[in-house]
Parts: structure tokens; sequence; C-alpha cells
């Protein structure tokens, strides 16, 4: 019905007088302006808000879809030698009585402080501190092994050791180990590789002060025994000498006895005198038979006696030097930073996420705008004139 | 005439060609001369009101641009506007305004025009903005870009506004 009413309604227009002047304008009319200034559709707050929202969606879906743009579990491996400065090393040897805790004697599986479990309780009127710093550094970059190069040269530059290191287009590993007293200077020129927005730290540290314990425990346990065990061999030796000294008297008195016996019956005649005398040998020569048994036995027995105490005594002393030793990487280990550093590729995506965090934010309210655009803006009415 | 055709003649008519002008003219007047007689329910005026709707957009064609809407919706803005400059300027029509100032009682019809048919009794019952769209779409037969762009809303706003009036209309009959 309304279709036909609006047909009706429509009617020709029948002057041609105003058609004529109509018609006419159009060759009377001004040359064309030089429109300076032109309309930019493309410039609606909706299309730009959609464009960048579009952008930035690509930009960060094309960062998530790259492969190795997020950083890999970080693995720790220690390839060194069991030198000083190795924890490997040191942490075989304080381990004293409990291996079992400890597991970086070989490859630990992750990358985290060990976790040296106390085995003495610690007075905690004790306020020593043997700290023991562990360093951790995420480098995002786009030029991977540059960064990785002179990642390895300013550790070595600053007096430290490469443990290991491993090395690919997006991702590099380096594990290292740098001495303490030059710790600050090389972590302030590893940050000046690259912008502080690229590079994350992380730094752990633990009191060794339980193990030093341990260690100056088990010493003065070692010395105590050590003591006490050459205290008991000299006791050994002296009451030793003296018994033999009272047989060796014994022995003399009846090899006397039998020289003086001896002397006699070679000069008398008497028959029942020499019978007496021979008797009186015979006799001596016995008991000199049994204290000379007895001095044997009594020599083996200090024997064995004085070699036991000689093993538990030299076991002693291998103990103190050990606990020596630990106690020395103890310090050594304390005195150095063990570090890792991951160096990972970044796309401008992430480059992205990293100046602007919130881009979530910014994307979603880019398409809210763009919706909110579609549906309730008012469209733009003619430029009439 | 499709819009392809429309544009084309808009572009020889920049260039001067009559010809074309003509032909605009011939396609267009039917139903803008309508609109304007419904709305200003008086011939005179709407003579007055379309010689100058073409004086205006020929004066100004260059700066007539091709975004996907004719060239007559351009015409019937420029109509829209000059009613709305003659009723400021006559103070006893100002009731009349196009501008949809919440007023919803009926149009006053001029005593000279045809009463008693079903579509005017409906079109006064609705409001100016309402009776609007419906003479744009049905009187101009321009499409809801082209009605969203002389009535500054969006299409959706359109669509939803005729939708909402063709309701209305049921109602009432």
């Amino acid at each position: 019905m309304l279709t036909e009413w609006g047909r009706r309604q429509q009617r020709g227009f029948a002057d041609q007088e105003i058609k004529k002047r109509v018609l006419n304008a159009l060759t009377g009319r001004a040359p064309a302006e030089a429109r300076i200034l032109r309309s930019w559709p493309w410039l609606r707050i909706s299309m730009v808000a959609s464009a960048s929202a579009v952008l930035v969606w690509l930009v960060i879906v094309g960062n998530w879809t790259l492969p190795g743009s997020s950083p890999v579990a970080v693995t720790y491996q220690s390839q060194a030698d069991t030198a000083s400065l190795s924890p490997s090393s040191a942490s075989k040897e304080m381990a004293v009585g409990d291996t079992a805790t400890d597991d970086r004697s070989g490859v630990a599986s992750s990358y985290e402080p060990v976790a040296y479990w106390p085995q003495t309780d610690v007075n905690y009127k004790d306020s020593r501190e043997y700290l023991k710093v562990y360093y951790r550094a995420n480098i995002q970059t786009r030029k991977v092994d540059l960064i990785a190069n002179r990642a390895q040269t300013t550790v070595r530059g600053y007096g430290g050791r490469i443990d290991s290191s491993s090395l690919n287009q997006r991702s590099a590993y380096i594990s290292f180990i740098v001495p303490k007293k030059s710790f600050e200077a090389f972590k302030t020129e590893l940050k000046s590789l690259v912008g502080a927005r690229f590079i994350t730290e992380n730094l752990d540290s633990q009191n060794l002060l339980p193990q030093k314990v341990n260690i100056e425990d088990q010493t003065k346990t070692a010395s105590s025994s050590l003591a006490d065990y050459q205290s008991q061999k000299k006791n050994l030796t002296d009451k030793h000498n003296q018994t033999m000294a009272g047989y060796q008297s014994q022995i003399s008195y009846y090899s006397n006895q039998v020289w003086n016996a001896q002397q006699e019956l070679n000069q008398t005649t008497s028959t029942a005198r020499q019978a007496e005398l021979r008797s009186q040998i015979s006799s001596a020569n016995a008991n000199w038979s049994r204290i000379k048994k007895l001095m044997d036995s009594a020599n083996s027995d200090y024997n064995k006696k004085a070699a036991a105490l000689d093993s538990q005594i030299k076991t002693q002393q291998t103990q103190l030097v050990s606990l020596k030793t630990q106690d020395t990487n103890l310090i050594d280990n304390v005195e150095t930073v063990q570090g890792m550093i991951s160096v990972n590729w970044i796309s401008y995506g992430g480059i992205v996420q990293l100046y602007v965090p919130f881009y979530r934010w910014l994307i979603a309210g880019a398409m809210l705008i763009v919706i909110l655009a579609a549906v309730f803006g008012r469209g733009r009415s003619f430029e009439t004139v | 005439m499709t819009i392809k055709e429309e544009l084309a003649l808009v572009r020889r008519a920049k260039d001067g060609d009559k010809d074309s002008l003509s032909t605009l003219w011939e396609g267009i007047n039917p139903k803008l001369y309508g609109y304007l007689v419904n709305v200003l329910k008086d011939k005179s005026q709407a003579d007055d009101i379309l010689q100058e709707t073409w004086l205006k957009a020929i004066a100004k064609i260059d700066k007539f641009t091709d975004r996907g809407v004719r060239f007559s919706a351009w015409l019937f803005a420029i109509a829209r506007n000059e009613c709305r400059q003659f009723w400021r300027q006559n103070a006893k029509f100002n009731s009349l305004s196009l501008e949809a100032n919440g007023l919803d009682r009926p149009v006053q019809m001029a005593p000279s025009l045809e009463a008693g048919l079903l579509v005017d009794s409906i079109l006064a019952k609705l409001t100016t903005e309402e009776q609007e769209i419906l003479r744009l779409r049905f009187i101009g037969q321009l499409d809801f870009k082209a009605i969203a762009k002389i009535m500054a809303i969006s299409v959706i706003s359109a669509r939803v506004r005729l939708h909402r009036i063709l309701k209305k209309a049921r109602s009432l009959t």
C-alpha cells in the first residue's frame, strides 16, 4: 500500500522555464574550486580503530605462532672439571654422611639453587653468613648469536668461566661462574648489551652456614677422636714397655741363675750338689722359657692393638684433611656467583608487547569502538550546500 | 536509472553536458517534486524549493563525490535543508520543522491538500521523523544507505526505524 502510495505521490514537473534556468546554470557556474581539504573517509575513527586492532592482532598472533619465540625451559648442565671453582666438586665432598639429598653431583634437571639440606641444627645466635649467589638473566633480542657471544666474552672478561653453552638461531643458553668480587661490574656490563626492557634478572642466594657448621662440628669430632686415639696409643705403649721391662728383668734373673748354677756345677765334685744344681738349672730354664713366651704374647698383643690404634689415628687424620678441603671449597664456592644467561629471539610483536604490556586492553578497546561505531555510529550527512 | 548510470550522467554534467543534466532532471524530478509537495503541502512553494535545490546542486556539483550514494539522495538532502530553512524563515510553520523535536502530534494539513486517504491519515499520526523516513523510502524510493546519509543516522538505525514505523502503521489501520 505504501509503495503504491509513494508512486502516486510522484509527479512530473512541467515548468520548462525553471528547467531551462537550471540547465543554463550548468554552463554559467563558477569553475571548480580547488579542493584543498579532501575528505578522508578512511580516517574515520572506526576504520582506524579496526585497522589498528587487526594490525596489533596480526603482530601479536604472528608473535605467538613463531617457533622459539617464547623462552624454553632452562637446563643447567655443568661440564666443567672438578676444579676449585666447580660447585659440583664442593657438593660431592660436602655431603659427608648423606649424599642422597644432593643432586648436583651430575646433571640437574632444572636450573634452581641447590637445596643443601643442613645436617646440623644451627644455633640461632650464629649470625654468620656464607651466601652462595645464583644469578639468572633472560635477554630478548633479534640478534641472538651476537648477544650470546658478547655475553660469553663478558663472562671471561671478568675472570669467569663458561661451564656450558648452546646456541641456535632462536635461542642461546650460557652457564657460567664469575668471582663474586667482580659480579656487580659484570652485571652492569651485561645489562648494557641490550635495552633495559629486554633483560630480566633474577638473583637467589643461599646461606651455606649449615654446611659450614657441619664441617666445623665434624672437624671438632675428628680432632677429639684423633687426640683420644693418640692418647690411647701412648698409654698402650707405655704399659707395654713397662710389662716388657718386668719380663726382661725376670729373664735376666733366670739367665743369671742358670749361668751361676752352671759355673758351680763345673767346679763341684759332690754328686748330691751336682744333682741339686742340675735341678736348679732345669727349673730356671723352664721359667726362662715361660717368661719368654709371655713376652712374645705381650708383644703380639701390643702390636695388634697398636696397629688398630694407628689405623684409627690415620683415619682421623685423613678425615681432618678432607674436612679442611671441604672448608676451603665452601669458601671458594661462596666467593663465586653461579649464573645462567638465556638469550631468546624476539619478534616485532614481542617488542610491542614489552613497550605496551596492556596491548590486550588496547585490542579490546579498539574492537569495542569498532562494534559501537558499527551499531550506533551516525552516518555522516551529506556535505550539502 | 541505476546508480552507475546516474553517476555517469553526473560526471558528464560536471563537464558541462546539458543533455546529461536534462536526463537527470527527468529521472529525479518526479520523486523529488512529489516529496516536496507532500512535505510542504503547497505546490508553488514546492516549485520554488525545487528550483533552489537544483540551482544549488549545480552550483556545487563539483563538490559531489561518489561514495556509493546516489546523486538523487544528495538532491533530497539539499531539498530537505531548503525546507528547513524555509520553515525557519516562516515562523508560523515552525511546528512543521523536520527536526525530531519530540512532537508526536499530527501534522497540520493545509486546507488545499487532499484529505481522507488512508495513508495520509496514518501519516498524520506519525512523528515528523517517521513521516520523513516514509517519504524518502516510498516517494523518493531511496535505499537505506541514502536515507541514513540524509537523516545522519546509521544504516542499521534506518532499517530498524522503518521496521518500527511499518509496525506502528499496521497497528493504526
